[in-house]
């Protein structure tokens, strides 16, 4: 009787351990997307900024072989966008749709060239992609604005001072009375020193 | 009843046996196991809604305040090159040119949370880089100053004087700039400075203290 339950104990302990293998290898997620480049590969790359182009650049290049894309709102971008831009806005880079769309310009191998409302915002995409493992992207260093309902896409400088910083400053603090700082002549303590005098008596 | 035994022994140890095959077979499946694919830091998901939020742009007005106030919780890193660094920079910045940002011996400055790690260059964009990089490695408590040095030349160094219809607050903004220039090495106007005179020499001569002497 006794070793009857032993083995009852030891096929119920081996069922359980398979049902918690099983259940593992179910519910175990694999994340929908993931980063193949490292922060530090993408750091070097980005240090290169060979993936920055203007304005002009853009035109020299053959249209059959990049597709641009506006990572600018739906808003903006029904106010005026590039000529044969496709919109998607950041919030939605990852959505199933467009990931597909990017994945596909990536298999016929053409450049995906995108462009915000500003450098930083494009730059976000472009980190993004090229973190996910898309190599052969790059950035339109431009500016969109309207004026009078027309779209004007201007090059902007990144990390341009705009004042030569050192000078501004030698001017601006020599131009008050504060270079010139008044020398300050110290407090000059003379302590004498107490003369002992032995205590004297009366007379 | 001797030979009932010895048969449940036997059995029982084939359910030994089968239970030891088993997890010996399934040791040897772990080599086959492909290798666990994970995101290191965040994953892209979260990147996307991290770089999407402007919370980690503090202005330049704040930062005026803070360094004024010698918030001992600010630390100020400079992404730009060491020779712009050299040139000119921040008051107690620390120079993290971009390109070094991950190197062992940089990373730990930003890679904290003691203090708010204010990243800034020229405009904002290798400071923005540099805080996207942070934000796929995971660190916390890093910041970007908006428009970098060029908006702190137009704001605190050489503000300009708001329009008669602006509202008050724009006049009082205009003060506070003014005032946080002069903080930070930037004189007044010419006419409104007084030549200091220079100290007179005070020399403090001590009374003579004398033994009381005794009387007469």
């Amino acid at each position: 009787m006794k070793e009857l339950e032993k083995t009852k104990r030891i096929s119920i302990s081996a069922v359980l351990f398979l049902l918690i293998i099983i259940i593992g290898f179910l519910t175990y997620k694999k994340p929908k997307y993931i980063f193949k480049n490292s922060a530090e590969a993408t750091l070097k790359e980005v240090v290169k900024k060979d993936y920055i182009l203007s304005a002009e650049q853009l035109k020299s290049l053959n249209s059959s072989d990049y597709v641009l894309i506006d990572v600018r709102s739906v808003y903006d971008y029904d106010k005026g966008h590039i000529k044969d831009a496709v919109n998607i806005p950041l919030a939605q880079i990852l959505t199933e749709d467009n990931s597909g769309f990017i994945e596909n310009l990536n298999d016929e191998n053409k450049t995906i060239i995108l462009y915000g409302e500003d450098p930083d915002t494009a730059s976000s995409a472009w980190m993004l992609l090229y973190q996910l493992g898309y190599e052969n992207i790059k950035i339109l260093c431009v500016k969109p604005r309207f004026e009078n309902n027309k779209l004007f896409v201007d090059n902007v400088a990144i990390e341009e001072p705009a004042v030569d910083y050192a000078k501004v400053m030698k001017e601006a603090t020599s131009s008050s009375g504060i270079a010139e700082k008044p020398k300050v002549v110290k407090k000059v303590i003379t302590v004498k020193k107490k003369k002992k005098r032995v205590a004297e008596g009366g007379c | 009843m001797s030979k009932r035994y010895k048969s449940k022994k036997i059995l029982v140890k084939t359910e030994y046996k089968f239970l030891a095959i088993l997890m010996i077979l399934m040791a040897a499946g772990l080599f086959f196991l492909p290798e666990k694919i994970d995101n290191e830091g965040t994953n892209p998901e979260e990147f996307v809604l991290n770089t999407l939020k402007s919370d980690r742009y503090i202005s330049t007005d704040q930062l005026a305040k803070r360094i004024i106030d010698q918030d001992p919780t600010l630390l100020l890193i400079d992404t730009r090159s060491e020779e712009e660094y050299n040139a000119f920079t921040l008051p107690n910045a620390i120079n993290v040119p971009l390109e070094k940002l991950l190197e062992e011996d940089y990373v730990s400055y930003i890679d904290q949370d003691s203090y708010d790690v204010v990243l800034f260059s020229n405009d904002n964009y290798h400071a923005d880089q540099a805080w996207k990089i942070g934000n796929r490695k995971g660190f916390k408590s890093v910041y970007v100053l908006k428009g970098g040095l060029n908006e702190w030349f137009n704001t605190i160094i050489s503000p300009k004087y708001p329009a008669e219809n602006m509202p008050e607050t724009a006049f009082k903004l205009y003060d506070f700039r003014k005032a946080a220039g002069m903080y930070f090495g930037v004189g007044a106007p010419k006419s409104d400075t007084k030549k200091a005179t220079p100290k007179k020499v005070i020399t403090v001569k001590k009374k003579k203290k004398r033994v009381a002497e005794g009387g007469c």
